[in-house]
């Protein structure tokens, strides 16, 4: 379970710091769009009307230039049909200059030039009505000297003005392509600040973006990185957990930690159950003492390390079968246990002494002789027969033990000699103090008695 | 993503446009109250709408009337018409506003040009918001389709006053503004009541010169123009230009004042049709261009079209002796008065000469577009003029009382009543034939051919409304081919 109240923090972070990347990418956007727009604009006027201006002027040069041979075809028409021909061209191409003069106007070209335009247009208009008027004259009455003069000398005006026509709009177009230059260089100017806008705010992003990246390397990958190691880790160590801090990574660390502890004390219940189950393998489960699997492995390893000969005895306790007859088996099993305490207490450290069955144990005695060894479990059969025993029920018992024992000489095996020449060794040793208790029992019990010959491991 | 789609809007909208040459520049934007075709041209389904249409395909279809019933004994139409309708200033269409459209029309001091075709009305009724009642003298077969001219479109009472400057109409399109002398631009009406059209804004260019279309046409200043001219096959060399037809009934006349001596004689009127050269004027649009000659004021794709082309063949002699005989002196003088078109220019220049040839002294009088209607058409100041007749089915102008023409004749006037009560087809055609020889006899005009029907348009312009027979463009249709534009 994530608790909410804590594991917002790094959300709230992340959320927090997308929300002002995403700001700041629609704010980079709006100013882009906003000068793109501005400079749209700008684009569009220097091509729809700066443009248009522009070509309205070249072709009002054009026009004008070509009013003067239109004007020349008038003066030379010989019959009606030549006369309205260039009269009707002259009247459209006038009336086209008009019409793109009131077009320079109305897109706001220099208001005194424009009249000084139309005045002379005018004048040229009236000019052709003239000359038509002489020209029809001419046709109809014949050529005449005074006529021609008239004509020669509209003619020639008209010249003149198309002229100054063509030079005014020559004058407007070159204003025009002067303004334009102006505006495509104002344009230009205008896209270079734009474009150091957008990079100076693309970098912004840039160190934003990096800086979002640096924390989120700090923050979480770092933080889950050490997490990591120490979860994999031979030894977990518990401690090294960061459990610092309320965010998720903080809460995190926590629920890996607790994980982390459960799965250490299931591992240490695990270890305990394991070394019990061993004891229990090798173990006598009532008194505590090994069994006969712990004391032949004890033994061969005994056997092999040994430089010095060994006594192995067999020791049983005499009429055990009445106790537990007569004191029932609980009262059996208590003897059992105080038999086996004393017999510890009597044997040291390196003796190995195991229960074989029943009421019978084993025993074996680092003492190097016969005699030493026969000591020890004589000590320990009087010690037994001296002090009676005391059930539980206050009953009062004697016990006594019997002993066989003999003297096994492993000397000369080697610790890596395999297991079966030692067990076999040791199977023979045993036989030899089950023989030698075998007469212990014979001879009237409670005593101790000895195996006649020393097993040699060189025999086997 | 923001400024990627910023980036994309851009070439988008700059294809959404579209920019037509047209050459006359109507006196105004209201085409109730003009004759000027160019009016109905730029405004007809595009800002104003009719109760009814002729689309695309030429077929009869209703528009702001959703259908329309007639009634047993054939004097009864009831139009039911489409709700949620608003006029581009938002005030809303209904059966009283259609029924005020359609009483101004009717009303005599209307100034309406096509008045004529509805003679037979005898009232118009609102019956409620949704139903139109019009009632008629006599049984009138055409009135749906009459209803679909520009002339009767549909005018709120609040806005009419101002529609000739300002229209407001119902139409897919709203008015942009009117640069006199330069252009109408049209833009989109986002509210519109029906499907919304593909163009953004559309501007008509008046064409005013010759010199002017061939300068504007080379740059590419314009998408289309909207009817033949003289220098527009020159273009056809260009890739991006091809015809497009239309299926308009455009009749070229020299029309004649009859009212004016000598003209009131009908041997001058007949020497006038005897003078003119019509194969030669038929070719002054360039000659691969083979237009119909015509000898009446009828189309000849009509069944009831009678061919009285040879009725006044060209023969200057005889003009000549009927000149002479109606003692028209040697060098009278008469003045052509040719409106600002090329067929006004050009034509004129032809008619001159054939006029000269048999004796007249011409003089040329060039006008602008405004005053040809001010003072040809409505004060009827003029002697000759050179002059295009756009409207279908238009011979009942010479049943007028005061048309330009000055013609006022009773027998036409007998034979075009006859019409309007025929009662079989055949009757009609046959009647119409007539009506057609009587204005041919009386050499009212001179008719000279049908205009070739052809505009000159960009390849990648697709939607044209060819087959409506309404002087009108249609915009709503009107799209481009590819978007890369």
């Amino acid at each position: 379970m994530i608790h909410r109240r804590v594991g917002l923090g790094l959300t709230a972070k992340t959320l927090g710091m997308t929300l002002l990347i995403l700001a700041l990418i629609i704010g980079v956007t709006a100013i882009m769009s906003r000068a793109f727009e501005r400079l749209h604009d700008q684009v569009d006027t220097l091509t729809s009307t700066e443009m248009e201006n522009l070509m309205t002027s070249v072709r009002l040069v054009q026009q004008a230039e070509s009013l003067n041979s239109l004007g020349f075809g008038l003066s030379v028409a010989n019959n009606h049909t030549e006369r309205r021909q260039a009269l009707i061209n002259l009247t459209d191409r006038t009336l086209w200059v008009n019409q793109l003069t009131d077009r320079l106007a109305q897109q706001g070209g220099n208001p005194d030039l424009i009249n000084q335009v139309r005045e002379t247009q005018a004048q040229l208009q009236s000019n052709i009505a003239e000359l038509n008027e002489l020209v029809s004259q001419r046709i109809d009455t014949g050529r005449q000297a005074g006529l021609e003069r008239q004509i020669r000398a509209l003619s020639h005006n008209n010249r003149e003005l198309a002229g100054q026509l063509a030079i005014l709009m020559g004058y407007f177009s070159a204003t025009m392509r002067q303004q334009m230059v102006m505006q495509s260089e104002q344009l230009a100017a205008e896209i270079n600040v734009q474009q150091r806008n957008l990079i100076a705010l693309a970098l912004l992003l840039l160190v934003f973006a990096l800086l979002a990246g640096v924390y989120f390397e700090v923050v979480v990958v770092r933080r889950i990185l050490q997490m990591q190691r120490n979860v994999s880790a031979p030894v977990v160590d518990v401690d090294a957990f960061d459990t610092h801090g309320g965010d998720e990574i903080s809460s995190l660390a926590k629920t890996v930690r607790s994980y982390v502890q459960r799965i250490q004390y299931q591992e240490a219940r695990m270890r305990e159950a394991h070394q019990e189950l061993t004891f229990l393998a090798e173990h006598d489960v009532l008194t505590g003492l090994a069994n006969r699997r712990h004391f032949q492995a004890a033994a061969r390893r005994l056997l092999r390390q040994s430089y010095q000969p060994l006594c192995v005895a067999i020791g049983d306790i005499d009429h055990f079968k009445k106790v537990n007859d007569r004191f029932g088996h609980a009262t059996g099993d208590q003897v059992l246990i105080e038999v086996s305490r004393q017999l510890s207490e009597g044997l040291r450290e390196s003796d190995i002494l195991a229960r074989f069955g029943g009421e019978e144990f084993a025993i074996i005695l680092t003492t190097g002789s016969l005699e030493a060894g026969y000591q020890v479990l004589d000590k320990l059969r009087s010690l037994i027969a001296e002090k009676p025993f005391l059930s539980s029920q206050k009953h009062e018992i004697h016990l006594s033990m019997s002993f066989g024992v003999a003297l096994v000489d492993a000397t000369v095996l080697q610790s890596e000699t395999d297991d079966q020449l030692t067990e076999s060794l040791l199977d023979a040793a045993l036989h030899a103090a089950d023989k030698a208790l075998y007469d212990a029992k014979r001879q009237g019990r409670n005593m101790v008695a000895l195996a006649p010959k020393t097993v040699y491991a060189q025999a086997i | 993503m923001l400024p990627f789609l910023l980036l994309c809007s851009l070439p988008l909208q700059a294809s959404e446009h579209i920019r037509l040459g047209i050459q006359l520049e109507p006196p105004t934007l209201d085409p109730t109250v003009t004759a000027a075709a160019s009016a109905g041209e730029i405004t007809w389904c595009n800002l104003f709408e009719g109760l009814t249409l002729v689309d695309g395909e030429g077929l009869l279809r209703p528009r702001l009337a959703r259908k329309w019933h007639l009634s047993e004994d054939g004097l009864t139409y009831t139009f039911e018409l489409h709700k949620g309708v608003t006029f581009h200033d938002g005030s809303r269409f209904d059966a009283h506003v259609a029924a005020f459209s359609l009483n101004r029309l009717l009303d005599e001091n209307s100034g309406n040009p096509q008045q004529q075709w509805f003679e037979q009305v005898d009232s118009v009724t609102a019956q409620s918001d949704e139903h139109l009642i019009i009632t008629l003298k006599r049984p009138d077969a055409v009135l749906p389709f009459a209803l679909s001219l520009p002339a009767a479109v549909m005018v709120h009472p609040d806005t009419v006053a101002n529609n000739s400057e300002h229209p407001i109409g119902t139409g897919p399109f709203r008015f942009g503004r009117w640069e006199k002398g330069h252009s109408v631009t049209l833009k989109r009406n986002m509210d519109y009541w029906g499907k919304p059209p593909y163009l953004h804004q559309a501007q008509f260019l008046f064409m005013q010169t010759t010199v002017g279309t061939e300068n504007i046409l080379a740059e590419g200043l314009v998408d289309g123009l909207l009817s033949v001219t003289r220098v527009g096959n020159r273009f056809m060399i260009r890739p991006d230009y091809r015809m497009s037809a239309r299926k308009l009934q455009s009749k070229m006349i020299l029309a004649i004042n009859n009212a004016r001596p000598p003209f009131n004689d009908l041997r001058v009127r007949r020497a006038l049709s005897h003078a003119i050269d019509r194969n030669r004027v038929s070719k002054l649009y360039g000659a691969q261009f083979e237009p119909e000659l015509i000898g009446t004021h009828f189309p000849p794709s009509h069944p009831a079209y009678v061919d009285l082309v040879d009725r006044y063949p060209f023969d200057r002699l005889l003009a000549r002796q009927l000149l002479s005989a109606a003692e028209v002196p040697e060098g009278q003088t008469l003045t052509l008065t040719i409106p600002p078109t090329d067929y006004g220019r050009y034509g004129g220049l032809m008619i001159a000469d054939d006029l000269e040839a048999v004796g007249f002294r011409v003089k040329l009088e060039q006008v602008d577009w405004t005053t040809w209607m001010e003072r040809v058409f409505r004060q009827k100041d003029y002697e000759l003029t050179l002059i295009m007749h756009v409207e279908p089915m238009d011979l009942n102008i010479y049943a007028r009382d005061d048309y330009y023409f000055n013609y006022d004749n009773a027998a036409f006037k007998t034979i075009w009543e006859r019409v309007l009560n025929a009662r079989t087809e055949d009757e009609l055609h046959r009647l119409l034939g007539e009506a057609q020889r009587r204005i041919t006899e009386d050499a009212v005009n001179v008719y000279l051919f049908m205009r070739p029907e052809q505009n000159l348009m960009h390849r990648d312009l697709e939607g044209m409304w060819e087959k409506s027979p309404i002087p009108s463009f249609v915009l709503e249709d009107i799209r481009w081919k590819d978007q890369k534009r």
